[in-house]
């Protein structure tokens, strides 16, 4: 179930001084079963993008299809659209309120009118599914809960209205690096087991190039490109422009191609680098370059 | 060298009253001298930020002592002094500023110590100029970006003159420009002579310290120069952290032979180096 996005154009604060055009005829589509990423600086327009995904922003002016549903037409089961399309938004931990974890993560399904077993079923479930264990957490009060903990949680309450598509905004902001790649391991498990489609909306490029299987770059509310990272990394001048950067690894390759030393692909990760350096340079041991 | 905060084994514990019983702290011995950029390290939960707030009495230990400029933190009488001496900018960029317009945001602290007016003005321009935000003064800080929040926080803390400026993990919770504009703005005080503390759980911001604090359960596992503690990831990865990937990559190289010496920590160093081995 792809998301279709065409000519989508926004503006907050209509008619009033502060008018301000958020996104500007921006066409983009989400292919099933991709992990995307969406890179941006403030104020590109990244949230009021997957906002308009679950329609929590309704469509102004274009085109937008999700799966079976149009999102531009006047009518839109909200209900059913938000069981297709899961947000977990920043800091997802600020929104527990419940008692207990338990209450808390089956707050979603309740709302989409599930039979109590069923509830329980999926509460258990998303639980799991987030790395927490069930018996363990589901009667304490999600305060008590250790930073990472909370925001498996918090997560877990998206995961239990079974999303095909899941929408992260900045899940590793303020995490250490253990926390981090915690979640983000989350996230593909997810991916493999309940979510298929990933959209990660992500300012650590790093992270970006290790994931992502394609990239949407966002810039004045429309979008500037989209690649895989394999190839929108080697664009630096680009993306420093927008003043986003690229990964330690890529920036190396464009340094070390700008010297004449052009290695055949763009490593991602410090162990693509290291590995790919080491054939290039074994390689090419004894030969002149260029 | 002088010593500006000098922390005796101090151990501190809280929830008491919950009939919890946390220990935060551990018997921790730090002094931080004039002058120096230090980095205290360590993951959530390491006790990293309840011993950056013991550095100006917000917190005072169980047991052990702390002294700033030699005055004991306990000392009920000169608290302001202290807090004048050691300033603080914390996590959250939407919670520091009391103000509608960053003049005001910024002069709230010198005229709670009864500074003049003429002497504030002066310090406002000084303290916006300082973390490159002079032309901010008229501005509304809620509008600002992330990091220009906390360099208006910054400017908030420069304005009380203090000799110690501790950033207690003031950039988990930006985005890397804004964390950039902040780590540039605390090098640049620094050169300029204020000693810097700065709580991370990023090791990239390391990388120009002097010296390096690394925490874990409430105590000091691991003191160094960046060399020294980027050298050794087996400490950083006992310590729930993770080399940067520009280390990680020369480790790496290291290991496949194609890297010696002594570890650099910009990328055009890292290319300069390979380029010669080609």
């Amino acid at each position: 179930m792809p998301i279709v996005i065409k000519d989508l154009t926004y503006t907050y604060m209509r008619k009033t001084p502060y008018e301000k055009k958020a996104l500007d005829r921006l066409t983009l589509t989400v292919n099933d079963g991709e992990f995307l990423c969406i890179i941006g600086a403030t104020g590109s327009g990244k949230s009021t993008l997957i906002q308009h995904m679950n329609a929590l922003i309704r469509v102004e002016s274009g085109e937008m299809t999700v799966d079976d549903m149009v999102l531009h037409a006047k009518r839109v089961d909200l209900r059913r659209l938000r069981g297709k399309v899961g947000m977990v938004f920043q800091y997802p931990e600020y929104q527990l309120f419940e008692e207990t974890v338990a209450k808390d993560v089956a707050f979603g399904p309740k709302n989409m009118g599930l039979p109590q077993e069923e509830i329980a079923v999926r509460v258990r479930e998303a639980i799991r599914l987030c790395g927490l264990d069930y018996d363990e957490i589901k009667d304490r009060s999600p305060f008590e809960l250790s930073g990472g903990q909370k925001r498996r949680a918090a997560i877990a309450g998206v995961v239990a209205m079974r999303p095909e598509i899941l929408i992260l905004d900045e899940p590793t902001a303020g995490l250490d690096p253990e926390g981090r790649r915690d979640i983000l391991e989350l996230a593909r498990s997810l991916q493999r087991e309940a979510s298929p489609t990933v959209i990660m909306v992500s300012h650590n490029m790093d992270e970006v190039a290790r994931h992502a299987d394609r990239v949407a770059v966002l810039a004045d509310g429309g979008i500037k490109t989209v690649l895989p990272p394999r190839e929108l990394f080697k664009q630096e001048a680009m993306l420093e422009e927008l003043g986003l950067g690229v990964p330690v690894s890529a920036k190396l390759w464009n340094l070390l191609k700008a010297a004449g030393a052009e290695m055949p692909l763009l490593p991602l990760v410090p162990e693509e680098f290291a590995a790919m350096f080491a054939d290039y340079a074994g390689g090419g041991k004894g030969e002149r370059r260029e | 060298m002088d010593k500006v905060i000098e922390i005796k084994n101090i151990s501190y514990k809280y929830g008491a009253a919950e009939g919890v019983d946390v220990e935060a702290l551990r018997g921790v011995s730090l002094d931080v001298f004039k002058g120096e950029f230090l980095v205290i390290a360590g993951h959530n939960g390491s006790g990293k930020s309840t011993l950056a707030k013991h550095m100006n009495g917000l917190l005072l230990p169980t047991s052990g002592e702390v002294r700033v400029n030699g005055i004991p933190t306990t000392n009920d009488a000169r608290i302001f002094e202290i807090r004048s001496a050691v300033g603080m900018v914390f996590q959250n960029p939407d919670n520091q500023t009391v103000a509608t317009f960053v003049e005001d945001d910024i002069a709230f602290g010198p005229e709670n110590l009864g500074v003049p007016r003429e002497e504030i003005e002066r310090r406002i321009d000084e303290a916006l100029a300082a973390v490159g935000m002079s032309g901010h003064r008229k501005s509304t800080p809620q509008k600002m970006s992330g990091g220009q929040k906390q360099r208006i926080a910054i400017a908030g803390v420069l304005a009380m003159k203090p000799r110690v400026l501790v950033l207690d993990e003031s950039t988990s919770m930006l985005d890397p420009r804004g964390r950039k504009e902040v780590v540039e703005t605390a090098r640049k005080l620094n050169k300029e002579g204020i000693t810097v503390v700065l709580i991370t759980h990023n090791t990239e911001e390391a990388f120009f310290a002097d010296r390096i604090v690394i925490m874990n359960e409430g105590h000091i596992t691991a003191v160094g120069t960046p060399k020294e503690i980027f050298t050794d990831a087996e400490t950083l990865n006992k310590n729930r952290l993770v080399l940067p990937p520009l280390l990680e990559i020369q480790r790496l190289l290291v290991i496949a032979g194609y890297c010696t010496g002594e570890p650099v920590f910009t990328e055009a160093e890292l290319s300069e180096r390979l380029i010669n081995l080609l």
